[in-house]
């Protein structure tokens, strides 16, 4: 990414809850890749996410209180359209995606004139992921979300995806939780949205959704529906 | 009467006389008093009465008063819960909306300048 104008345009989201020790690390590694807009939304954390976000050079956005990761994205999309973002990425705080995958991405949106690039973990063999998540989690909660979302994604629950301005327009995430993974594709189906998928790298941490994660989501996706 | 209708009772009246009080505070909407007078007025009378409740039990098919008043008293639970569950996510949303506002309020508009290009 040498072309800073272009750079210019778009706005990496980085949505950040007690990210303190891996937050400063991520921001200056996409520093380096040429990144001029990382967009960090501290999303009431409680330890010095924000300090260590503004001291690598980030721009802070702070919620006041914890409202989830979804409901942070929303935040970062919106003040990111204010800034005429022609691109925005989201990514994760924890450092678990590859920074260099997203100039890939942004070549394949801008390539295949794409509204929108998912993430997924399977579309090669980059990314180790834990056996039962493998094997179990993930299998039955795609076989779940492409149900719910009518979207058929090999890796669901991805939190790298990249999307232009005019998709970002559209898409409003009312799931404050994990569920907006749900519902992200859900609404690239209902406004015809054009989608590609692109192979990423994760890299796993300790920490992150089990099934238990997963039967939150499905209560959230329902109790949606209920509310429509 | 026996002494479980007279604390029923009793305490059918407090919460009457709470649901006036909320109502002249504004607390209650007219509408929504007048329902709740008339379910715990209702309530007193098949305590004082217990057998007005086999009409209820016939209309419903039910052998005995008081189960049709335990099924329909569940029945009215799980709709409060309910409504209290859909009134509770939509507070959860307009918080967010609140949160939002404030931080996109706070954050000086940012010019996007090339400082780390």
């Amino acid at each position: 990414m040498a072309d800073a104008q272009a750079c210019r345009m778009i706005f990496i989201v980085l949505p950040a809850y007690n990210e303190e020790p891996k937050i400063g690390r991520v921001i200056r590694d996409l520093f380096q890749h040429g990144f001029a807009n990382v967009v960090v939304v501290n999303d009431g954390s409680d330890d010095n996410t924000a300090r260590e976000a503004i001291n690598a050079g980030a721009i802070v956005l702070n919620h006041v209180i914890n409202r989830g990761q979804g409901a942070a994205l929303q935040t970062g999309n919106e003040f990111a359209l204010q800034n005429k973002a022609e691109i925005i990425v989201h990514f994760d705080a924890d450092g678990q995606f590859n920074v260099s995958d997203i100039a890939s991405g942004i070549k394949k949106l801008t390539e295949e004139n794409l509204d929108v690039v998912f993430g997924s973990r399977f579309l090669d063999t980059r990314s180790t992921v834990p056996f039962f998540k493998k094997y179990f989690i993930l299998p039955v909660s795609r076989i779940i979300n492409n149900w719910i979302t009518k979207l058929k994604l090999s890796d669901v629950h991805n939190g790298f995806r990249i999307m232009h301005r005019r998709a970002v327009e559209k898409i409003y995430i009312s799931q404050d939780q994990m569920a907006h993974n749900s519902e992200i594709p859900r609404l690239v189906r209902e406004y015809n949205l054009k989608y590609g998928e692109l192979p990423v790298e994760v890299t796993y941490f300790e920490d992150g959704q089990g099934a238990t994660g997963g039967f939150k989501i499905l209560w959230d996706l329902l109790i949606a529906k209920i509310n429509k | 009467m026996i002494i479980i209708q007279i604390i029923l009772v009793a305490f059918f009246l407090f919460v009457l006389f709470k649901v006036i009080n909320q109502f002249r505070s504004g607390e209650l909407k007219s509408r929504e008093a007048i329902g709740w007078v008339l379910f715990w007025i209702l309530a007193g009378l098949v305590v004082v009465s217990p057998n007005s409740t086999l009409i209820l039990a016939k209309v419903l098919g039910v052998g005995r008063g008081v189960d049709a008043i335990i099924y329909l008293a569940i029945a009215l639970l799980f709709f409060l819960l309910f409504k209290i569950f859909v009134r509770l996510e939509k507070i959860d949303h307009q918080i967010t909306k609140i949160v939002r506002q404030d931080t996109l309020n706070q954050t000086k508009k940012y010019e996007g300048t090339s400082r780390h290009s």
